[in-house]
């Protein structure tokens, strides 16, 4: 692999990884507090992206083997009940009652499913999923009209265009040039918002010195 | 007809009625204070002593509630929570 290839990758993964860990731990305060069950899902959403992207980089140096197939379904795992995981949280109180290991069987299930047929299944899932996700955001957007919640629906609309130009990618468009340096700057983007939206409204009142 | 409160809110209530009374209250006033069934009571403080947002204080053998210094930092951030929640419809 060219090195200035396996320096983007690395600096993709660096950026998501961190955007993953900074909204989990810099939420783990109110959830300390609260004990809320839609911000449980919501952080474990971004510890399952980051995790899954750690795998991403990692699959990147490992050639055909036990061990690829093996760190792809855990791969697949973690990128197909990461989505699952963030929509959970805005419609948790409608699926009162149902605890989130569903989500997890649905997960692996979906994993299995896309190591034997195919990745289509695995995108097709989370596409369906982040445009109910995407709707139900709008629909928030639209009742509070304040704060981060128009970039939220910004960014989780461009999660679904990540995953639906990945899938595009991957399958019609790798001739074209530069096609993956985009798609990688996307996958920052969603991320880096997520983690910016954290940061400005969980910025804790700073105590007094003296 | 009064909107119902969500779960935040009731513990939010509860703890600043606990504050109110000088960090110091009755269970059965507590009741009465958090607008709540007795069942739905138990269960709300049972959840709040075993998060340690408040504590069981036994003094001239009655059984009072206090908070703790976790359940003053409920209240000092509440609206940044409730801010943070609604920010992201959780």
């Amino acid at each position: 692999m060219e090195t200035l290839t396996v320096i983007v990758l690395l600096l993709h993964a660096l950026i998501v990884i961190l955007s993953c860990a900074y909204v989990y731990f810099k939420t783990w305060k109110i959830y300390q507090l609260t004990g809320h069950k839609g911000l449980l899902a919501f952080r474990n959403a971004f510890m399952f992206w980051g995790i899954g992207f750690f795998l991403q980089f990692v699959i990147n140096f490992v050639s055909y083997s036990i061990l690829w197939v093996s760190l792809h379904f855990i791969f697949y795992y973690f990128i197909t009940a990461a989505p699952l995981l963030l929509v959970y949280s805005l419609v948790w109180k409608e699926l009162e009652g149902k605890k989130q290991l569903f989500l997890h069987l649905i997960s692996l299930i979906v994993s299995a499913l896309a190591l034997y047929f195919g990745e289509w299944i695995l995108f097709a899932c989370v596409i369906a999923v982040l445009l109910y996700g995407a709707n139900i955001s709008y629909y928030n957007y639209q009742k509070a009209k304040k704060g981060f919640s128009q970039l939220y629906f910004i960014a989780l609309v461009l999660g679904l265009i990540g995953y639906a130009a990945n899938y595009v990618a991957d399958n019609y468009l790798s001739a074209l040039p530069n096609i993956f340096f985009y798609l990688l700057a996307l996958d920052c983007a969603v991320f880096l918002t997520f983690a910016y939206g954290v940061y400005i409204t969980l910025k804790w009142p700073r105590k007094e010195k003296g | 007809m009064a909107k119902k409160r969500e779960r935040l809110e009731v513990i939010h209530d509860i703890l600043k009625s606990v504050q109110d009374s000088g960090n110091n209250i009755l269970p059965t006033r507590l009741l009465y204070a958090s607008n709540l069934s007795p069942q739905m009571f138990k269960e709300y403080t049972e959840e709040l002593l075993s998060k340690k947002l408040m504590s069981e204080v036994i003094s001239n053998r009655k059984k009072y509630y206090s908070l703790t210094d976790k359940g003053f930092e409920f209240l000092e951030k509440y609206k940044l929570i409730v801010d943070f929640i609604d920010n992201f419809g959780l």
